[in-house]
Order: structure tokens, then C-alpha cells, then sequence
């Protein structure tokens, strides 16, 4: 009962691992973006027929997704409706009031999630102290039911003033939706974001309500494949802030999962930091259809609590990833003013490229380096895949050579070159556009195509060295089983310390606490073992910005804050008291054999200062095979003894004097407390 | 020294990082609603001589504004700047805006030694002393009822602390501790800026950094001299009106500019336009320069770093006595009203220049509701300013955004949970007027209406400030568009609505109200030409009104089509 499977979703494969006392198993299957779920089934079966993995032996099964951002960026959200405080239907269209860009008198607003036709006012009003100033009726309830049934919504969002102080009103609308339309999901603001400022909390709102049918859809299926087939653990899925939570909660916070697929591979990178002794890194997760990149900074991604999707304000703590629209299955293509462009169109999984075989003539990123020698066609996904070179030489003479009379390897060098461009685009905003030298930083690429372009990017950008994890093809997966299982249990307090006693905090803390393992007790299986980790959060009075601190564990008695506090009670706020409640899983792989460090690949990605020239630092992907990775075949060429124009540190040390102060076990390790 | 382009980029990016740095810490630290919630104010860094290498992009007057201060500071205290120093200085006749924008300096400086540059935050405090709460005021007759000035002082001198300049400040503003908490705050902000700013000297050594600082600013200069060079040249003029002169309702004062491109150069001309007014609008230099850097930079690429290097290639003509450039001690507290009508004489000049950059006229009438009251938990007064914004013109290609801040302003509205958890007010409604944005092919943007309640139980005084009420002022169409609608302020009390004038002091009876309205941008094209199916959406939706679809798109709601006699 102590394994764990991690699956991860991308747009074009299916990564999975598989985590035991024996080490890793990995397997990656092409994913079914028709039927996500088919894909996991897919997966769980190759593993219990080919491997005779025994399924009752997994306890935890952690899944990473891009089923909400694809949806956001795409538009193709369900009819969802807002229901808000009467005088305020245009929350979403004012915004904040400011300028997209300043300079710009052309400068439009993002489009509102919510359409204003389907914003709908209720006449109720809760005060500043959270008591009822005007009730809502039952016949205003009514009304707005009526005119949701008539919107033909299929998700409402309710976001109404104060509601974070009391959320009476908001449930009372939440309730009578539920019963009159039971097939409509209903999101309030004082669940999903329950923070003060009417416009970041009815975005967040409106985001989460309308991707909620959708991951419901999904969540279910997927507990309802893996069921199927045979695997009992409780299914998790990755939050865009690395930690995981159930289906349950996924499908009630949909807005927490929108980076649920980058932030695994976020987590995997920081795992590497801390084993490998690179502190400073730039992830490089280049998938089919998009890639990630994220800066590491003394082995820590920077987590964002307030971001913006898309122009919209998200309340939800996520890893600062920034994502660019290209990936291994990025169409080539020569537009009207015939000039060569790559992506963001993408092949995906199906056809996907013209040299898998599955219908696709159409070039694509994989395609070029089909032609130009640089994947093996007979050893492709372990050989589970073959590679048809001849309909990728095709695709890329009919759809480039051709039209700009060149030679087929010029057009395929030609659109991995364009590629690495917008690539070196995105390491920059991450870096150079927040004050970082990439020079200081060593470039880590992962995802089916990450390691075929880190090289060529990193010389353009110069980043230090370019460091391989073993088996970057589902180093994103590997992520997933690496991820703490964690709850936060948030009580408000907001009174100046002075006012706040050693009883006032006891007495909240063994409240919360309380209610912490009751709900604890009815997720998990019992004998599961947690740890508590006690936060509070403290601002000066007046100010707004809070600054989390360490609260002691133990019995609260005397003066109960620590001595390192501010001294003026008077003037600094205890705002909020949190228990934190860790998951330990009992068992984790003792061996780091196959866990994530130590056996990373450093390459040298600068090429020397007066060897500029391109050429030199593509010459890495050549075409010879090199000694197998065990698991993936998609990073091998990668693998493949260093060529020339690359010094070899495949045992090298980390540039830092220090080896990896402790080899940490691969899995949140078990403490007796 | 030769800097490699990489790390010239890389510079200019780590800049512009702390300059947003500075603006993280400055809204986290603050405690005004005006600075946490509003965001008025701005955070650069400037090379030793006071040249603007970057900023935070928030407020365009600010912009501007910074290094006129920061350089009256260098010219006053030449070689007495060293480590621990911090300036201060909000003289509107010595580089700054108006008194209630504060701008503190910090200084940096490399291993050596040497000055390395400056970091700055600039804030607007909402009452900074003067006559009436809030300090700005329309009808001020100098300066001298403006607030207390302090002209490019040593605040801390050594990194010890002015005693005597922090009491003459406590005792002449209202909420001293906001003032104060917020001082601190830009202070810690531009500290912050500055040892940033010698890390980067550590980096690259003083003389290297100082090498790749003259290089930015002239790449922007080559920029947009190149920029300037391929346009035509010649001479454009326009010219504006705001509705009066702060004193005598009615009395217009007028805006006028002569644009002349030559070569690689540009010229603002402003001698044509009125004489100063005598009250509380006039527009002092820094302003004016904040405005013409405002209306060049929007026809410039905006891949145009902005620094410095942008006015390199401009001359502005303004004879001292003007509206604009007055002469001490005019009065300038509400210069920002002002600058927004000047910011649409330009940018309606600029659009002649080049019309692909530009769009029909926006509203600035810039509505501000002033009031001073107590905070419910705290007991503690404090002064109000609430913005709200207008429409946006549209243009041949789209319809203009609803309820942006506009040109030199880029405020953000204050929350609605933010104002009552802060004062004795309730904000009724933050919505779209329907109908105010001017018909078109394309639609100008729809003007906010926010209505604040008084919620104690005594009367509140309250200051309101409109522009562009009257009726000739509206903004202005594009190809045979309309006109958007003009921008008016109204008392409810009693359950009767009255018309306020656009400017003036109010009181609101307990439980009464003050409305304020926006004006809509102006159309583009001929309404006639607007799809059938946009204008039913837009039906749909309550942009627009039945009337207004049947009388000026000539589309009839019940059957979504336009007769055909009505077809243009």
C-alpha cells in the first residue's frame, strides 16, 4: 500500500512512474485528448500486464494536467453566469480601471470571462463588519434563479460584497440554485477565494466556476477508469502550487489546477536542486504543444499568491511559470507574406507529426529533426514507435522547401532554428527580464523535446551549463510522485496583538485543530501518520502586506508569541493563524538508485566566446545512438556520449564546493514526532 | 568600455526589475488608501546627473516629473551627496508636479566610491496640509495655500534623520501618521532601489555601469530620432478647452500647440495658448513636460525603451505666464485636471501626425470625489480621493475600452470593500452608463458611475471636481462618428436627484448621495455601418439603449434589422 503512481498528462503523451521500494518504473503512452481518461487506463494497464505491477500495492496516486489552462486559452469554456451585490455588474468589465499599456491609445481591456448579458444583480447588502444591512429576499432569490434558468447557464459563480465575512448570503443563493437547477454547478466567492477587494475575488470566481464543469467531467472520469481498471488508491491532483489535493477538492477549486501540469514539473526541478547542488537553475519543460519555463533561484521556485491569467486577476498561490505557445508538435508553416512560422498551431496527439504515422502532413517542429537524422526511427519511445522519416521528409519539402526553394534539410534546419529563437525568448523573460543573468544558472530541460532544443537555446541565451535530469521525458510525472500531501486549516483573527491573549490564541489554535484531524480523519485511511506545522500570519496596522512566520508548536500558555515578534503589540496585527497538516507516507524507496540527482548529465551549453557560430553548438544532437536509458528512449539522444563541441560532466561536480548536504530521500520522509 | 549587447539588455531588464521592486515595497509598506489601493505614485532610477533610465509603469506624470526634481537636487547639493542621504522635495516651481506629490531620492554609489545613480519614489499623499482636506483644490489662489513645500531638502543626512523637517512636516498635514507611515515607506522603497542599484556596480564596476547607462539612453534617443525622422515633416496645431478657470464658472481657458517635425527633431509650441488662471489648475513645467512625453511616446514603437533618451530630440516653447508654465506663485494643486484635457489637445494634434497610431478623443473629465472622514474600526480621520474613469475612442479598427483611467492618470479604482472598510461611506454602485459611449461603426467606451452614500449620522463635506461638462467638450468622433457623452456630478438626498455644478464644496445629508458620472469616448465611422448583429449585442447587453438603437443605429430591436431605407 505504500507506492506511488504518477500520472502526467501533456498534450501529445502520457507519462507515467511508478514509485516503490524497488525504485522507478516509467512508461509513456500517446495520450487521447478525446478521452483524457483512456489514456491513464491505458497507462495503468501497460503497467499491471507488461510490468505484473501488483495495483493494490499503490497508496497514492498523484495526476498532473493541462485540461484548465487548454480550456482558458482555447475559450472553450461551458455558459457560465455571475450572479453579484446589485450596483455591481460591471465588476469584471471596470477591472481595475488601469491601462494595459500605457502608451497605447488603442489599448483594449481583456475580454470578461463572463459576458455582461449573463452578469445578474441581487439586491442584498452585508457591512464592513460582516452583519446583514440589507437581507436578501426570498422572491430577489427567485428572480435570479429565474433568469439563470433562462440564461441556460451551465456554471454560475457568486460573488456578492463582504460575503468573506459572512458568506450567508452567498450560500443561501448557492443552495437555491442547487435545488432548482441541479445540473448547474455553483461557485461562491467566499469558498474559492475568501479574501477582501470585490474585483481579484469575482475573477477568481468567475475563472473557477467556469472551468468546474469541465474538471468535474474529468476528475470523475478518471476515478472512474482507474476503478475499472483495478487501481484502489484515492486519486490527487497536482495544484498549481506543487502541493496536491483530492478529486473532490479539485472539482469544487478548478482554479487551483491551471498550472496543475507545469508545477509538477516545477517540483521535480526543485527536488534536483536540492540533490544535484545546483541551486540556481531554468527549467526547460518542452512538451508537443507548449513549453514552461520557470526560474529557480537558490533551490526554490518563486511562489506567486495573487497572478494573472490572460489579463485576469487569479487568487491562488502558484509557481511563477511562464508558458510559450510552441512545443515539439508546432506546425511549420509558410505564411502569406511568405515568411516561415512556427507554432502556436500544434499537431497535438493526433494526427500529431507527419512522422508518427497517424494521418498528419503537415511539418512540424519533430518532423525537422526526423529529416535531419537527429531521432532514431527504430528506437523511438523504446521502440514502442516508428518513426516514418520518408512522410517527414515529405511534409517538410511540400510545406516549406518547396514554396521557398530550399533544400529540405535547410527548411527543417530552418524551423528548429526559428523554434530555438522563441525558446531563448522565454528564458529571457524569466531571467534576463527579471534582473537575472542566465550565465549564472544552468539550464534544465525536460519533457519529450526539452533536451533536443537545450542546447541550442542555452547557447543563444548563454545560460552556464545545460544539466539533464535522468529521464527527462517524464521528469514532470516524476514530480507528481515526489508531491506532499498537505491541508491548510486558515482561521482570521485580525486584532492587534495587545488584544490577542495566550487564552484568544489557544483558544482559536485547539478549535482548529480539532476540526483539522475531523476532517483529516474522514479523507485519509487510518494509521496514516501526519505532521503539524503551525504558521501565523502578522502586517502592521494599516498596512495590507502580511508577512508569514513560524508559530511554536506545542501547548499556548504565557505570552504566546515568540520573542523575535514585533515588540509593539499596539501596532502590529495578528491576521491569521494556520495548521498546516502534512501527510507522511510511511514507506519511500530507501535506495536514490533511481531517485532524481544524482545521476543528472551537466553539459557545458556556451560555446567558447570566439566560436559563436551556430553550428557548433547544434553539433551535440547528432545522430549516433548512445547507451540506452533504461526507461525513455525519448531522451536519449540526449544521452549520447558527448560530442566534440561538449566537455562532458556527466559526473561532474555541481560548480558549488559543496556535495548535496544530504542525500534526501526521494519521498517526504518519515519522522516520528 | 564596450558593452556587450547582452549585458546592456541585461541591465536595462535588472533596471527596470528594481524600479518594480521599488513599487512592491512601496504599496506593501504604505498606509493610504491613496498609495495601497489607488496606486498613485511611481518608482525610477536616474544616473548621477538626474536622467531617467527606467520606472515602474504606472503613472505617466509622474514619469516625467521624477527627474526635473531629482536634477533641482543635484544642482543644489552638487558634490555634498553621500552614502546614507535621503532627499525630499515636492516644489512645483523646483521640478515637481504639486505639492502633494512627494518625491524622495536615495543615492547609490560604487566600491569606489562614486555616485552611481539615484533611486526615487514618488507618492501622492492624500492631504499634505494647505487649505481644504485632500490639498488639491480647483479655486486655490497660490501656492501658499497649497501645503507645506519642501525644495529638495536632505531629509536624512548621513543616515541620520532630519528632526526638525519630519515635525514641520507632522504639524502641517491633517493625518500625520499616514503621512508619515507612507514617507517611511517610500523611503524604504528607494533604499532598497539604491543598494540594488550598487549591486549592479559591484557587478559591472561604477565606470562600466555609468558606460552602459549613457549607452541606453542614447540607444533610446537614436531610437526616436530615427522614428521622428521618418515622418513628414511640417507643423500640426490643435487646441482645447477645460470649462473654466477655477474661479468664475464658465470662464474657458484654452489649450493651444503647434507641432513642428523637422528632421530628426520635434517641436511643442505653446505660446498661442491662454494666459495663467487664477485658480488652481494651471500647469507647472514638470507637468507639461510629463504631458508632451506622454503624447510622443504613444506614436513612438513601444518597444522604445522609456528613459531620458525620448525628450533627447524635443524642445518645448512655453513662455513663463502661461496656463501652462506659469509663473510663481500661481497655483497648480489640480493641475492633473488640466493635464488631461492638455494630454487630448496633444494626442489630438499627434493623431494628424500619425492617424494609425491614434483614436477618436477619450474622456477627461477625470471625476474626483474628495471627503475627509473617520474610519470605522480605527476612529482615525483620513481623506478620500476617489477616482473614476471614463470611455475610450474608438478607432477604425475596434471599439474603445469602457472605464479606463486615461493619458497621464492610471489610477486604479478603489475597491468598493476597501472604501467602506476605511470610511463612513457605502458605495452604492460601481457600473456602465448605458448610451454614454459615442455611436460609431466602431463604439467609444462607456463611462463609469460610482455614487457614494454617506453612512454616518452627521452631514459630510465633500469637494467634487468634473471636467469636460460642457456640452461642446464632449470627446470627440472619428469619420463621421458621434460625440461621447460629457461627464456631470448629482446629489441624491431625499429621494430627489439634483444636478451639482462641476466643480464645488457639498455637504451629504446622513444617508444621502453624491453620483459621479463619466463621460463615454467617442465614435469612429458612421453608426449606420455598425453590423446589425453588433448592434444587437451590444442591445443585449445594456450598452446601449432601444432608443438608441432605433433613432441612431436605426435598427429595430423586435426584428434585430435596419429598414432598408435606413442602409447608408
Amino acid at each position: 500500500m505504500n507506492d506511488v503512481l504518477g500520472i502526467d498528462i501533456g498534450g501529445t503523451f502520457t507519462d507515467i512512474i511508478l514509485i516503490s521500494r524497488d525504485g522507478a518504473l516509467v512508461e509513456k503512452v500517446p495520450s487521447t485528448p478525446d478521452a483524457p481518461a483512456r489514456a491513464i487506463a491505458d497507462g495503468i494497464r501497460v503497467l499491471r500486464d507488461r510490468h505484473g505491477v501488483d495495483l493494490s500495492s499503490i497508496g497514492l496516486f498523484c495526476h498532473g494536467s493541462t485540461v484548465a489552462t487548454n480550456a482558458l486559452l482555447e475559450g472553450k469554456l461551458p455558459r457560465t453566469g455571475l450572479v453579484v451585490t446589485a450596483g455591481f455588474r460591471d465588476v469584471l468589465e471596470i477591472g481595475s480601471m488601469m491601462r494595459p499599456s500605457l502608451f497605447d491609445l488603442r489599448v483594449s481591456k481583456p475580454v470578461p470571462i463572463v459576458p455582461r448579458q449573463r452578469v445578474f444583480e441581487v439586491a442584498e447588502r452585508i457591512d464592513r463588519e460582516g452583519r446583514v444591512d440589507l437581507p436578501l429576499t426570498e422572491a430577489e432569490i427567485a428572480r435570479v434563479v429565474a433568469d439563470l434558468r433562462e440564461a441556460q447557464v451551465e456554471a454560475v459563480a457568486v460573488c456578492l460584497l463582504f460575503s468573506f465575512y459572512n458568506p450567508a448570503h452567498e450560500r443561501a443563493l448557492a443552495a437555491a440554485i442547487a435545488a432548482a437547477l441541479p445540473d448547474v454547478s455553483v461557485t461562491v466567492s467566499s469558498e474559492v477565494a475568501p479574501e477582501i477587494n470585490e474585483y481579484p475575488r469575482a475573477s477568481t470566481t468567475a475563472i473557477s466556476a467556469a472551468l468546474t464543469p469541465l474538471v468535474a467531467r474529468y476528475v470523475s472520469q478518471i476515478g472512474g477508469s482507474t476503478a475499472s481498471e483495478g487501481l484502489a488508491a484515492p486519486l490527487y491532483v497536482m495544484q498549481s502550487s506543487g502541493g496536491v489535493m483530492t478529486a473532490e477538492e479539485t472539482a469544487a477549486n478548478a482554479h487551483r489546477m491551471i498550472l496543475s501540469g507545469p508545477a509538477a514539473g516545477v517540483l521535480a526541478a526543485q527536488r534536483l536542486a536540492e540533490q544535484s547542488g545546483y541551486r540556481d537553475m531554468i527549467t526547460f519543460d518542452m512538451g508537443g504543444t507548449s513549453t514552461d519555463i520557470c526560474l529557480i533561484k537558490d533551490g526554490r521556485a518563486d511562489l506567486e499568491r495573487e497572478s494573472m491569467f490572460e489579463g485576469r486577476p487569479l487568487l491562488v498561490p502558484q509557481f511563477a511559470i511562464h508558458t510559450i505557445g510552441a512545443g515539439g508538435g508546432s506546425l511549420a508553416r509558410v505564411d502569406a507574406a511568405g515568411l516561415l512560422r512556427v507554432g502556436p498551431e500544434s499537431a497535438g496527439a493526433m494526427p500529431g507529426p507527419a512522422c508518427y504515422g497517424r494521418g498528419g502532413t503537415r511539418p512540424t517542429v519533430t518532423d525537422a529533426h526526423a529529416v535531419l537524422g537527429r531521432i532514431d526511427p527504430d528506437r523511438f519511445l523504446g521502440g514502442d514507435m516508428r518513426l516514418d522519416v520518408e512522410a517527414a521528409r515529405l511534409a517538410v519539402q511540400t510545406g516549406i522547401a518547396d514554396p521557398l526553394g530550399m533544400s529540405v534539410e535547410e527548411a527543417a534546419q530552418g524551423v528548429l532554428d526559428i523554434a530555438d529563437a522563441a525558446m531563448a525568448r522565454g528564458v529571457r523573460v524569466v531571467s534576463v527580464n527579471k534582473g537575472y543573468d542566465p550565465r549564472d544558472f544552468a539550464l534544465v530541460p525536460f519533457g519529450g523535446a526539452g533536451g533536443m532544443h537545450a542546447l541550442t537555446v542555452g547557447a543563444i541565451v548563454e545560460v552556464g551549463r545545460v544539466v539533464v535530469p535522468p529521464r527527462p521525458g517524464i521528469f514532470s510525472a516524476v514530480g507528481l510522485a515526489s508531491s506532499d500531501v498537505k491541508y491548510d486549516f486558515i482561521r482570521t483573527i485580525e486584532r492587534p496583538l495587545d488584544q490577542v491573549g495566550a487564552g484568544g490564541v489557544a483558544a482559536v489554535l485547539s478549535e482548529l485543530e480539532q476540526e483539522a484531524s475531523a476532517r483529516l480523519a474522514a479523507r485519509l485511511p487510518a494509521g496514516v501518520a501526519v505532521e503539524m506545522r503551525r504558521t501565523a500570519r502578522l502586517r502592521y496596522v494599516m498596512q495590507d502586506n502580511k508577512v508569514e512566520l513560524p508559530f511554536p508548536e506545542g501547548p499556548v500558555e504565557g505570552r504566546p508569541w515568540p520573542r523575535s515578534w514585533p515588540n509593539s503589540t499596539k501596532r502590529t496585527a495578528f491576521s491569521s493563524v494556520t495548521t498546516t497538516l502534512k501527510v507522511v507516507w510511511s514507506s519511500s524507496p530507501s535506495g536514490s538508485r533511481h531517485s532524481g540527482g544524482s545521476g543528472a548529465v551537466a553539459c557545458r551549453a556556451t560555446p567558447p566566446r570566439h566560436r559563436r557560430s551556430r553550428r557548433a553548438a547544434v553539433s551535440i544532437s547528432g545522430r549516433r545512438a548512445g547507451p540506452r536509458c533504461r526507461f525513455c528512449d525519448v531522451c536519449r539522444c540526449l544521452r549520447a556520449r558527448p560530442s566534440s563541441a561538449l566537455r562532458s560532466s556527466r559526473s561532474a561536480r555541481p560548480p558549488s564546493s559543496s556535495p548535496p548536504a544530504s542525500r534526501r530521500r526521494w519521498m517526504p520522509t518519515a519522522t516520528s514526532s | 568600455m564596450i558593452h556587450d549587447p547582452i549585458t546592456t539588455e541585461v541591465v536595462r531588464h535588472a533596471l527596470e526589475t528594481i524600479a518594480e521592486e521599488m513599487g512592491t515595497s512601496l504599496r506593501r509598506t504604505a498606509m493610504s488608501v491613496v498609495i495601497k489601493d489607488l496606486r498613485d505614485y511611481s518608482c525610477a532610477v536616474f544616473d548621477p546627473k538626474g536622467h531617467l533610465l527606467a520606472c515602474t509603469m504606472d503613472i505617466p506624470s509622474l514619469m516625467a516629473s521624477m527627474a526635473p526634481a531629482l536634477q533641482a537636487i543635484v544642482a543644489k547639493w552638487t558634490d555634498d551627496i553621500g552614502p546614507g542621504d535621503v532627499f525630499i522635495t515636492n516644489h512645483p516651481y523646483l521640478g515637481c508636479a504639486h505639492t502633494s506629490d512627494v518625491n524622495i531620492f536615495v543615492p547609490a554609489f560604487g566600491a569606489d566610491g562614486s555616485l552611481v545613480g539615484f533611486a526615487g519614489a514618488a507618492a501622492h499623499h492624500a492631504d499634505w496640509g494647505g487649505r481644504v482636506a485632500g490639498t488639491a483644490a480647483y479655486d486655490s489662489r497660490s501656492v501658499f495655500q497649497e501645503g507645506v513645500i519642501l525644495a529638495a531638502l536632505k531629509l536624512v543626512e548621513a543616515g541620520r534623520a532630519n528632526a526638525a523637517i519630519m515635525d514641520i512636516i507632522r504639524e502641517n498635514v491633517r493625518h500625520p501618521a499616514q503621512n508619515m507611515g507612507d514617507l517611511r515607506a517610500q523611503i524604504a522603497a528607494a533604499t532598497a532601489g539604491a543598494s540594488r542599484m550598487a549591486g549592479l556596480a559591484g557587478r559591472h564596476g561604477p565606470e562600466g555601469l555609468r558606460a552602459i547607462f549613457d549607452g541606453l539612453v542614447s540607444y533610446t534617443a537614436r531610437r526616436t530620432r530615427a522614428e521622428l525622422a521618418a515622418l513628414p515633416d511640417g507643423t500640426w496645431s490643435a487646441e482645447g478647452a477645460i470649462d473654466d478657470d477655477g474661479i468664475t464658472p464658465g470662464n474657458r481657458v484654452t489649450f493651444r500647440v503647434d507641432v513642428t517635425v523637422k528632421g530628426d527633431a520635434i517641436t511643442f509650441d505653446f505660446s498661442r495658448g491662454d494666459r495663467q488662471m487664477p485658480g488652481g489648475m494651471n500647469i507647472p513645467w514638470s507637468s507639461l513636460r510629463s504631458a508632451v512625453q506622454y503624447a510622443l511616446t504613444c506614436i513612438l514603437p513601444q518597444d522604445i525603451p522609456v528613459n531620458e533618451g525620448v525628450m533627447d530630440a524635443v524642445t518645448i516653447v512655453a513662455p513663463v505666464g502661461g496656463a501652462v508654465n506659469p509663473a510663481h506663485p500661481a497655483a497648480v494643486s489640480d493641475r492633473h485636471i488640466a493635464c488631461e484635457r492638455l494630454c487630448d489637445v496633444l494626442v489630438s494634434a499627434m493623431g494628424q501626425i500619425a492617424p494609425h497610431r491614434t483614436s477618436a478623443g477619450w474622456c477627461v473629465g477625470f471625476p474626483v470625489f474628495i471627503c475627509e472622514t473617520r474610519s470605522p474600526k480605527t476612529r482615525d480621520a483620513s481623506v478620500l480621493l476617489g477616482i473614476i474613469a471614463g470611455g475610450a475612442g474608438a478607432h477604425e479598427g475596434a471599439d474603445g475600452a469602457s472605464g479606463i483611467d486615461v493619458h497621464l492618470s492610471n489610477c486604479a479604482i478603489t475597491p468598493a470593500e476597501a472604501i467602506e472598510a476605511n470610511y463612513t461611506l457605502r458605495i452604492d454602485r460601481y457600473e456602465l452608463i448605458r448610451d454614454s459611449g459615442g455611436a460609431g461603426r466602431h463604439r467609444g467606451g462607456l463611462g463609469i458611475r460610482a455614487d457614494y452614500r454617506n453612512l454616518s449620522d452627521r452631514p459630510m463635506d465633500v469637494q467634487t471636481e468634473v471636467e469636460q461638462s460642457a456640452a461642446d467638450s464632449a470627446p470627440w468622433p472619428l469619420d463621421g462618428g458621434r460625440p461621447g457623452t460629457t461627464c456631470a456630478v448629482a446629489m441624491i438626498a431625499d429621494g430627489a436627484e439634483r444636478p451639482l455644478p462641476s466643480k464645488g464644496y457639498f455637504t451629504i445629508p446622513p444617508g444621502g448621495v453624491v453620483s459621479m458620472r463619466a463621460g463615454g469616448g467617442g465614435g469612429a465611422g458612421d453608426p449606420l455601418a455598425r453590423p446589425e448583429e453588433v448592434v444587437m449585442a451590444d442591445l443585449a447587453a445594456g450598452y446601449i439603449s432601444e432608443e438608441a438603437a432605433r433613432t441612431i443605429y436605426r435598427v429595430d430591436p423586435a426584428t434585430g434589422r435596419r429598414p432598408r431605407t435606413a442602409a447608408a
